[in-house]
């Protein structure tokens, strides 16, 4: 074993490695310059001055040319291997093969990094003259990680070369390996889309960042803001990869039959594993990518054209390994064997409902915490905007057991949903239809709703399911409206004050947006959150979703996690939420009252005699888009046929005062009730519409029957509604 | 000394050695020869390390060879198309060389440079055959080996680079003690400078000697008759090769010459002269006597 790892470097042979490839370090040395300093430069000429960004580009460049040089320069030390006549020299000098093997791996590694080590330099140093505030560690962690793992992207390489016998079938194999964990993958994740109901991974780039070295070294360098798994761990992984196939190479370079160099193969088993695995994953990928392409959900006949399809792909691989057509039936049955296999367990992975995978629901005492991603048509707990979520990062994970609970019954109902409409015959595009389960109006749960689930079991095994599911089939989850998971996405600058560098929008409208008072220099910020967040806290779902009490005021809130990174959200408070009024009210200010508002405001009267009327039943101050008019409308209801049309009135202004006692926001109607629209300037969040909607609580039914008389009934459909609100 | 005991090596399912057993002294110079694919070509890559044996044991001077930098120093092999790194100068080869051979001197190389007129830094793959072989030969010398393994070398010289070749490594061994084998099909080189020879055919060393004892056990014979004969009255002989010309025969047969023609003698021929025999004659009668090339 000690024998294994003793080696010399042979300090003679590597200076004369180095002098003789000095050529190609000084073009891979010119070739990266000018994709660095020197694009950087150039665009300084351009520009006239300087941008981040354009480095950042230069220092991708030059890993790129790093990764092509991985490729070519073991070709060119290593060249000896394939050619007869070379190895009866090189086998015949007095060193020993392990000392021979190991000088020349330095030398490409030396190679290699050189050229790159120079010009990661120059550039850098050239980056640090002319941009400010340069992060120095996170420039040295880039440069350790291209390091570390050049490695482990040579060793393939080698692998491929001590494998074959000539340099094309060495390049071929060579990239063919680094391929392989990418289309595994591919294979993994089409497979999981096409066949696996809730199919989903819980870091999507995890599998390659442990199987890809190319994917890693891209990954770590650049993916600055990955904390899990450990970045450095990961290339302590690769290091221990790469050193380990050395030696795993060096075997191979030891027994390797030099006298079949020049031939394709130099090891028989070499070309039958790679190309009848490579084969495998590739049918796996297409049978899975053809049945997600055809629309047909699983359909069997679709697996021809595919099958066929790596028929050809693998029997070019045999002409090219065989180097002709004389092993043409050995091929063929070759593939008959790989193409059984590959049918089978594709087959018996669908029919088993992937082995288990589909069914599975685990039992809430093995599950530590649950994180959920939860988008629902109205955007009723969860925002979706990117822009958010970069500037406050939120990561919802329950850990309270009820909560846990509630999300692990929600996956049991979308389980037994789709057992009922027989998901394996699903296209995955067809409308779910929907029961509803519980009292609220089934045309609110035709909307879809994107759910992700990821079980953190105590075991430390993570289970993610992933689903499109009608709205219906996940109301269970809105009980989960008073946690700090839910405040964390509605208020992500309440629940992290400390994030916040400023506000630069800071007050407080009257319950119709007419009039501001501004808070920034009254209330203490810090305050201010911790106050509403307790008072959020201390409202159960019941009063969260269905709101008894009129909203006092809405606070306009923009905060700022750096100069460019801000957030704005409206937020309301209605009586309830008495720390925050009492704070309001210590600090001096008192809630601006109603004035003019900026249009008519229109209320849309709710039909009792017409079922099939649409009406609105969920409203928020949060969501991406208040309403979906016209899928609101029920055609399977008694009712006039007159498809998306409501009654509506026009109130004078000095008379809305008389609804202020019955307005919601942020509720969920039990029924059709009535709304108020009015329009307002102010952009509350990054919704396209000028327009707030106020649901109209049940008590104020006779006053709008009392309107219904007073002022003229229109009726008109809503988007022609909305153009006159404008 | 050069010694294999045993030495047996397969490619795959075809066995090209076959339990070898085979002596060279120190400061001979021994000639390999053998039909084409015999194996020569093999048993210089085992004895210099290039290749391993499947079973059996090499050794020079008591030493392994395989993987034994130690040993592989005063072994030089220089196979039958010489190795130049690519796109190099002699120069650059001989910086080459001269990292893994300490013995390489760099007055022998200057001697040596003397004598064959190669241009020491323009490009090799620019060279003619030959200029490529001189090449190979010029460093093989410089290194100064104990052991020096030729495989088929010579063939692509023209004559007076052979002949200063010869003279050259019989200069050194008369020096150094140097062993050279040498592997050819040119027969007559081998006659010239070896001084001892051996045959491998069908996997085994089948025959192997100095060149004078083994010249000297073989017989070319010419004999005439009177009358009309058959050539099987030679079959007592065991006759490696028989021709027939009219009544004359050319007999060619191992062992006494004594009793090869008092034997002949008895058969009342009109008469019975002994030829002189080359090596490569021998060669090619031996290997006929196995069945070698016979049906052509």
């Amino acid at each position: 074993m000690a024998k294994l790892f003793s080696f010399r470097i042979n300090g003679a042979y590597l200076r004369f490695l180095l002098k003789r490839n000095s050529r190609f370090m000084i073009l891979t040395g010119i070739a990266m310059t000018v994709l660095f300093p020197i694009l950087a430069f150039t665009n300084y000429l351009i520009d006239g001055s300087y941008n981040q960004f354009v480095f950042t580009t230069g220092r991708v460049f030059i890993l790129i040319l790093l990764v092509l040089s991985i490729f070519i320069v073991p070709f060119l030390l290593f060249s000896y291997l394939n050619s007869k006549k070379n190895l009866d020299v090189y086998h015949a000098l007095p060193i020993k093969r392990r000392d021979l093997y190991f000088t020349t791996l330095l030398g490409a590694f030396a190679i290699i990094l050189i050229p790159y080590t120079l010009v990661f330099i120059i550039g850098n140093v050239y980056y640090f003259s002319v941009i400010p505030d340069v992060d120095t560690i996170l420039l040295i962690k880039q440069y350790y990680f291209s390091v570390a793992l050049t490695l482990s992207i040579v060793t393939p390489i080698l692998f491929a070369m001590m494998n074959t016998g000539t340099g094309v079938d060495g390049l071929l194999y060579g990239l063919l390996l680094h391929i392989i964990p990418s289309i595994l993958y591919g294979a993994y994740v089409t497979f999981g889309s096409a066949v696996l109901l809730g199919f989903s991974v819980a870091d999507p780039s995890l599998f390659l960042l442990y199987a890809s070295p190319i994917w890693a070294i891209f990954e770590l360098t650049f993916n600055t803001t990955r904390i899990f798994p450990n970045p450095m761990l990961i290339s302590l992984y690769w290091i221990a990869f790469g050193l380990i196939t050395s030696w795993v190479v060096l075997y191979f370079y030891q027994i390797r039959r030099s006298e079949k160099a020049e031939e394709p193969f130099t090891n028989k088993w070499f070309f039958p594993v790679i190309s009848s695995f490579f084969t495998f994953i590739v049918q796996f990928f297409l049978y899975s990518a053809f049945i997600t392409l055809s629309g047909r959900g699983l359909d069997f006949r679709t697996l021809i054209f595919p099958f066929f399809l790596t028929f050809v792909m693998y029997l070019i691989l045999d002409v090219i390994a065989n180097r002709g057509f004389k092993h043409l039936i050995r091929g063929i049955i070759n593939f008959a064997i790989i193409g059984a296999l590959s049918l089978g367990t594709f087959t018996f992975g669908t029919l088993f409902d992937g082995f288990g995978y589909i069914t599975r629901v685990p039992d809430a005492s093995n599950v530590e915490k649950v994180e959920l991603e939860y988008y629902d048509p109205y955007g009723y707990l969860y925002q979706s905007y990117y822009y958010d979520q970069t500037t406050f990062p939120v990561q919802t994970m329950y850990t309270d057991a009820e909560d846990i609970e509630t999300i692990i019954n929600t996956h049991k109902i979308i389980l037994e949903g789709f057992k009922a409409i027989d998901y394996k015959k699903w296209d995955g595009y067809t409308e779910l239809t929907s029961t509803p389960r519980t009292d609220l109006d089934s045309s609110l749960f035709q909307q879809s709703s994107n759910i992700r689930i990821v079980y953190y079991l105590n075991s430390g095994a993570k289970i993610a399911r992933s689903y499109t599911v009608p709205f219906g089939w996940t109301t269970d989850l809105l009980n989960l409206v008073n946690s700090e998971n839910v405040f964390k996405n509605r208020y992500p600058m309440l629940a992290n004050p400390d994030a916040v560098v400023r506000n630069t929008v800071f007050e407080i409208f009257d319950p119709l947006m007419s009039n501001a008072v501004t808070l920034s220099g009254k209330v203490n910020f810090k305050l201010f959150a911790s106050a509403y967040k307790s008072d959020y806290l201390s409202l159960n779902e019941q009063q969260h979703n269905q709101p008894d009490t009129p909203i006092l005021g809405i606070i306009n809130l923009t905060s700022c996690t750096s100069t460019d990174m801000c957030v704005t959200r409206g937020i309301p408070i209605d009586a309830r939420y008495t720390q925050t009024l009492s704070l309001l009210a210590s600090s001096g200010v008192t809630l601006p009252a109603l004035t003019t508002l900026e249009s008519i405001p229109f209320i849309i009267l709710p039909d009792a005699t017409n079922e099939k009327a649409p009406f609105f039943h969920i409203q928020s101050l949060f969501g991406n888009t208040d309403f979906y008019f016209q899928e609101y409308y029920d055609e399977s209801k008694p009712g006039p046929t007159e498809a998306g049309t409501v009654d509506y009135v026009e109130i004078p202004q000095e008379r809305i005062a008389e609804l202020l006692p019955y307005i919601r926001i942020n509720a969920i109607s039990k029924k059709a009730i009535g709304v108020l629209i009015v329009k307002t300037s102010v952009v509350l969040n990054e919704r396209n519409t000028p327009h707030i909607y106020y649901l109209l609580d049940e008590a104020a039914l006779p006053l709008l029957q009392q309107w219904r008389s007073e002022f003229e009934v229109k009726r008109d459909n809503f988007s022609n509604i909305l153009m006159k609100v404008e | 000394m050069i010694q294999l005991t045993s030495v047996s090596k397969s490619f795959e399912s075809k066995l090209v050695l076959d339990h070898i057993d085979w002596t060279v002294k120190k400061g001979s110079v021994f000639g390999l020869v053998g039909p084409n694919g015999a194996g020569k070509s093999t048993l210089l890559r085992i004895i210099s390390g290039v290749i391993k044996a499947d079973s059996g044991q090499v050794t020079v001077d008591g030493e392994f060879v395989y993987d034994e930098p130690m040993v592989k120093r005063r072994i030089l092999f220089l196979a039958d198309e010489p190795f130049f790194l690519h796109q190099s100068t002699l120069r650059e080869m001989k910086e080459f060389y001269k990292i893994f051979y300490p013995s390489f001197d760099e007055t022998m190389y200057s001697k040596l440079l003397n004598n064959f007129p190669i241009p020491e830094n323009e490009k090799i793959n620019t060279f003619s055959k030959g200029m490529k072989r001189q090449t190979g030969l010029i460093l093989a010398l410089s290194v100064n080996p104990d052991v020096l393994l030729l495989d088929e070398s010579f063939d692509g010289l023209d004559p007076v680079m052979r002949l200063t070749l010869k003279r050259f490594i019989s200069r050194e061994i008369l020096n150094r003690d140097m062993t050279v084998v040498i592997s050819s099909h040119n027969l007559r080189e081998l006659e010239d400078i070896c001084d001892q020879i051996a045959l491998i055919d069908n996997r085994k060393v089948v025959m192997s000697g100095d060149v004078d004892t083994i010249k000297g056990d073989f017989h070319k014979i010419q004999v005439g008759f009177s009358h009309d004969v058959n050539e099987d009255i030679f079959a007592f002989l065991n006759p490696l090769h028989v021709d027939k010309m009219g009544n004359v025969f050319m007999v060619v047969a191992k062992g006494e010459i004594e009793g090869i023609l008092e034997s002949i003698k008895k058969l009342n021929p009109a008469l019975v002269t002994e030829l002189p025999l080359n090596l490569e004659e021998i060669f090619v009668y031996e290997m006929e006597g196995r069945g070698y090339g016979k049906t052509i």
